[in-house]
């Protein structure tokens, strides 16, 4: 489908970060994909026993994606075999949607395997093992302790979600979007049933494809999820979900700014307190900054907008290359929009250059504030900015690149008339029009000029020396505060262990050795002061 | 049913008497309507899918439809806002296959845009204009006139504005185009403040479009400009040509907090 190409936006952040991912690691360990998804359970167990899932979280979907490309339902359907054998009621799900009736081939197979498995984890234990077969057999011994117990993954509820997550991205990944949007919400409503706050993180994950196996259905099917959407992110917040509040509302705005709803989305924004202004997740984070962004952009307001962007963009994790362009496209236009032009290394980076290619045009036309190739650039692709939603903004610049022609022109005359500035900038309306243009960049401060009205010309004011003003002071003053603020900011975002008890004695020592050092440099800074 | 029979008779009341112009009237028949809007369930946001759902819709949508021009003829922005708001759910929350999408709901959207542009509440219009799909934009008049028009607005081309009142898609926008002509006097009268230093009184209202010296010699009084020798001399360009003074207030509150920020770090 059509948005397939466009998603810088939203889901494609964490796909294609896992795509990025994923060879390198496949490389690297060899290991079979149903070890690594048994690592996967062991690894969740161990965390919900520990009541502290996000943090392995990322960990968790890192080696998820690792085994997603190789990943057969095969696998799935043993994993849940083994690991959840109780659960009948995941089993019935998953049946409407996986072929999880193990063939007689594959089950003698799966047979054969296991006993390979045991056969194998028994001779490691023994120690005799062989040269030839080492390879295969250290790798299942090491994931025969894992799936030996059956009986304690069956516990968590975490793990029959995860045996669903991974069903949704295979059914995702073979194309079958019509069945992943329809397990995806059957989950949601089952996660429904949970109120743990273990289940939080992956929960959040869940929602995020939700909403992306809608969006691969069409249209129609992400705008009917909207209310879905909004009671889920109401009971997250009531439940301080913060997880998954974060993943929702960046989910609804997404929703809303698929179909231009520019102001529901500021309203729900607006309206929306998040309970602790830091973000938990940095990809949400980004995200939220770019829906930011963009909507600030629509309401003219660039300079905030500017703001948003360029932080997403110092946050984006590298392997997110859509996304990356779709920010640097957005932060292009809203240079241009403020009148600046964009540095050209923003072209430039490797990869990007294709796709970034009609914005360098745009701004090569504007930095000439020639009217005319303007006009032939936006003509030539129209499309591809209306795929990017940038369209109406295009629209804004014509009066920019008049702006900058005519600041062309205001250096290089000191006087000229109006008739010439007309035809220079390519205007059509005559010298009303043109008297009309020169005033109100006047008064915009654009240019410093005075119109003679009686003989028709336009004369520049001498340039006064820049240095003079409060102009530079003040740009220092912008740049002292940002950095002090960068510095308060990396202060703040700092993370430390929670502290255990028996580290508490050796902090306790610590903090006594620190204090007798700052008295011993106060002691000396008050020598100094005698002096 | 009953009541869907009545609320008609009464939109086609209302109709007849919105042609003939009588304001006062339409809007006591307005009330009526909106009171018996309230109890069909179909309507937003009950929503309910009662057997006559789409009747009721799509007259409630022509009732608003009709209450936005009525508010257009009474010229009360205010009421054209409250009820243009009612009215734009039916256009963006109902699939056109429920019901086919209005005839006048380009006409209105466009209105809708040109009462922003007045109003001078660009972040909304444009906001507003982002919901519209591009190919509309380019092939309804009424959209294109109101983005012409916002287009010379940025610009600075304030003659095409003033001469595109005449050219209205609508009678209904020329209401609102003769608003926004004011507005867009006001405009040129603060742009040339700036970019003159002086022109002659004849020059003056050729330029800021007064149709009588009269007009043109109070409007100088309450701006503050200079009439001398038959030529107005723009008082406020000199003023702001002084230096301003060294802010030193600003300048300690800097140094104070670079000193106390840079204190914490080191």
């Amino acid at each position: 489908m059509g948005n397939e190409n466009a998603p810088g936006e939203a889901m494609d952040l964490d796909t294609k970060k896992q795509e990025s991912t994923g060879p390198a690691a496949a490389e690297k360990a060899p290991i079979k994909v149903f070890d690594l998804l048994c690592q996967n359970v062991h690894l969740l167990e161990e965390a919900v026993h520990a009541k502290e899932t996000s943090l392995c979280m990322g960990r968790l979907m890192r080696q998820t994606s690792a085994a997603r490309k190789r990943m057969t339902e095969h696998d799935i359907a043993k994993l849940l075999k083994t690991k959840l054998p109780n659960s009948n009621e995941v089993q019935q799900t998953l049946a409407q949607f996986l072929d999880l009736t193990v063939t007689e081939d594959a089950k003698i197979a799966m047979e054969t395997d296991d006993n390979k498995e045991n056969d194998a984890a028994a001779e490691a234990v023994n120690g005799t093992v062989e040269g030839g077969k080492k390879e295969e057999k250290t790798s299942a011994a090491t994931a025969t302790p894992v799936h030996n117990r059956p009986t304690r993954a069956s516990a968590v509820p975490e793990c029959e979600i995860y045996v669903f997550l991974l069903a949704i991205l295979k059914l995702l990944d073979s194309g079958s979007d019509e069945k992943a949007r329809e397990l995806s919400g059957t989950v949601v409503d089952w996660l429904q049933s949970f109120n743990r706050r273990t289940m939080d993180s992956l929960a959040a994950r869940i929602y995020a494809y939700f909403s992306w196996s809608h969006e691969r259905c069409g249209d129609d099917h992400l705008q009917g999820i909207r209310s879905k959407l909004l009671t889920l992110q109401r009971t997250a917040i009531l439940r301080h979900d913060e997880i998954g509040q974060e993943t929702l509302l960046n989910l609804l705005l997404h929703n809303y700014l698929h179909f231009s709803l520019y102001d529901h989305a500021d309203k729900l924004r607006s309206k929306t307190q998040l309970t602790s202004n830091q973000h938990r997740n940095v990809h949400q984070f980004c995200r939220y900054l770019f829906y930011i962004g963009k909507i600030r952009a629509i309401q003219l307001d660039y300079t905030e907008s500017k703001e948003k962007l360029q932080q997403a963009l110092r946050k984006v994790p590298s392997g997110a290359k859509g996304f990356r362009i779709t920010l640097h496209k957005w932060l292009c236009m809203v240079h241009l929009l403020l009148g600046e032009i964009p540095e050209r290394t923003h072209f430039t980076t490797p990869g990007m250059r294709r796709a970034l290619k009609p914005y360098f045009s745009l701004t090569q036309a504007i930095r000439k504030g020639d009217l005319k190739t303007f006009q032939q650039v936006a003509q030539r692709h129209w499309d591809q900015f209306m795929e990017d939603k940038t369209h109406n903004l295009i629209v804004r610049l014509q009066h920019n690149v008049i702006r900058t022609g005519l600041r062309n022109i205001s250096k290089a005359y000191s006087r000229v008339s109006l008739e010439d500035v007309s035809k220079m900038l390519g205007l059509s309306g005559g010298i009303e029009e043109v008297e009309c243009i020169v005033a109100k960049a006047v008064r915009d401060g654009a240019i410093e000029a005075k119109i003679d009205h009686a003989n028709k010309w336009m004369t520049t004011n001498e340039a006064s020396d820049i240095y003079s003003t409060f102009e530079p002071q003040q740009a220092f003053h912008s740049r002292i505060m940002f950095c002090l603020n960068l510095h308060n900011e990396a202060v703040k975002a700092m993370r430390y262990k929670p502290k255990e008890q028996k580290d508490k004695d050796s902090a306790e020592e610590a903090r006594k050795e620190r204090l007798q050092q700052e008295q011993e440099i106060a002691s000396a800074l008050e020598e100094d002061d005698e002096f | 049913m009953a009541l869907l029979q009545k609320t008609r008779r009464l939109l086609e009341k209302l109709k007849s008497e919105a042609s003939k112009g009588k304001v006062a009237s339409c809007e006591e028949t307005l009330v009526e309507i909106k009171l018996h809007l309230t109890s069909f369930a179909a309507l937003p946001p009950r929503y309910e899918k009662t057997p006559t759902a789409a009747e009721e819709l799509g007259l409630a949508r022509e009732c608003l439809e009709q209450a936005v021009v009525v508010s257009v003829q009474a010229n009360d922005e205010q009421a054209f806002e409250r009820n243009y708001l009612q009215l734009n759910t039916y256009y963006t929350d109902i699939k056109d296959d429920f019901m086919p999408a209005s005839q006048q709901m380009l006409l209105l959207k466009g209105l809708n845009l040109l009462r922003l542009l007045v109003q001078n509440r660009l972040a909304e219009f444009h906001t507003e204009l982002e919901t519209i799909e591009p190919h509309v934009q380019n092939s309804s008049e009424h959209i294109k006139y109101v983005i012409q028009l916002e287009q010379s607005h940025m610009e600075g081309a304030y003659n095409k504005i003033l001469g595109s009142s005449k050219s209205c898609p609508s009678p209904l926008y020329v209401s609102f185009a003769e608003k926004l002509n004011e507005t867009v006097r006001d405009e040129i009268c603060a742009c040339s403040e700036e970019a003159y230093e002086s022109l002659s009184l004849a020059e003056a209202r050729q330029v800021m479009r007064f149709d009588t010296e009269e007009g043109l010699l109070a409007y100088a009084k309450e701006a503050g400009w200079v009439v001398k020798d038959g030529r107005v001399f723009f008082a406020a360009a000199e003023a702001s040509t002084d230096k301003v003074e060294l802010n030193s207030m600003d300048l300690i509150k800097n140094t104070l907090h670079y000193a106390k920020e840079i204190e914490r770090i080191v």
